[in-house]
């Protein structure tokens, strides 16, 4: 193949764990060119995950949104809130960091249950977009005892 | 551009959804170079994500924020500490052994000051939110639904 850019290649949109990708090995001592396939760059991570996305902070009735992983919940008074439908697989972590009274999150579309209610601060919840159920509650926490968090209604 | 080693290149030290990487795709059948953006990347993986870092921490003392997970054993009565992370840093704990309960204490924390594993298999999953410190966002235990470190 002749020379290319890069940007001047083909777009793929997706990719599978066959899928190759370019790496540098031992960059401090012999530099070494390997290629490696996504299943092995993705199941051996070695280094912590972070996710460098603005963090939204969403107040009384403003939707959380569905492009950042993480929305910070703020209340003034008694809200609620709607939030739009994800893609597969996708993750959403919510966080009530300051309650001037409940925050209802009603997703439009949300597996066995139709309310997520935020009753104090440091409740937390991480969603998953599961398919055409929806969204799924997959972890709920809270401050006080064992199983305090936000309550599915 | 001429010929360039990558290990020549100017590094960049974070990505935007919009930057492109090399991919080969059909490997099997028809391997093909492509382009792929960071965003079709991240939010499309094609199967499960490992982690191969592990700590191991035994007794009192910091737990790694360099690694995610950490599998925590207590000989006692114990305390534990974590320092500061980074923007949205996920971080693991599982209580794997025992002997006593371990207190940890984020140096920073949303909404209360420590996280108290009494029981082994109590597991709790952290995310730092940014200035308000490490936020607590799973907390999971063996026995009745709701058990778990107690977040004090």
């Amino acid at each position: 193949m002749a020379d290319k850019k890069v940007t001047a290649l083909t777009a793929a949109t997706s990719s599978a764990t066959a899928d190759l990708a370019h790496i540098i090995t031992d960059v401090a001592t012999g530099a070494t060119n390997k290629k490696i396939t996504l299943a092995n760059f993705l199941t051996k991570i070695p280094g912590f995950i972070g996710f460098s996305d603005t963090p939204q902070t969403a107040t009384d009735e403003t939707e959380p949104n569905v492009t950042s992983l993480l929305t910070l919940l703020v209340t003034t008074t008694a809200s609620t809130a709607e939030m739009g439908a994800g893609i597969q697989g996708q993750l959403k972590v919510l966080v009530f960091i300051t309650d001037g009274g409940d925050q209802v999150l009603t997703p439009d579309t949300m597996n066995d249950g139709t309310t997520l209610t935020f009753a104090d601060a440091g409740d937390a919840a991480i969603l998953m977009w599961i398919g055409a159920a929806g969204w799924a509650p997959i972890s709920l926490a809270g401050p006080g005892t064992p199983g305090a968090g936000p309550t599915v209604g | 551009m001429a010929d360039k080693k990558i290990t020549a290149l100017a590094a960049a030290t974070s990505t935007t959804t919009a930057d492109v990487a090399h991919l080969v795709t059909g490997v099997a059948t028809n391997p093909t170079n492509k382009k792929i953006t960071v965003a079709n990347f991240w939010n499309k993986i094609p199967g499960f994500i490992g982690l191969s870092g592990l700590e191991t921490k035994t007794g009192a003392g910091a737990i790694s924020i360099t690694v995610t997970l950490t599998n925590l054993i207590s000989e006692g009565v114990i305390a534990n500490q974590i320092a500061n992370g980074i923007q949205s840093q996920l971080k693991v704990i599982v209580f794997i052994t025992d002997g006593g309960t371990a207190t940890l204490t984020p140096a920073t924390m949303n909404d209360g000051t420590t996280l108290a594993f009494a029981d082994a298999g109590d597991a709790a999953m952290l995310m730092w939110i940014g200035a308000s410190g490490w936020a607590v966002i799973s907390q999971a235990g063996t026995g009745t639904p709701g058990a778990g470190p107690t977040i004090g």
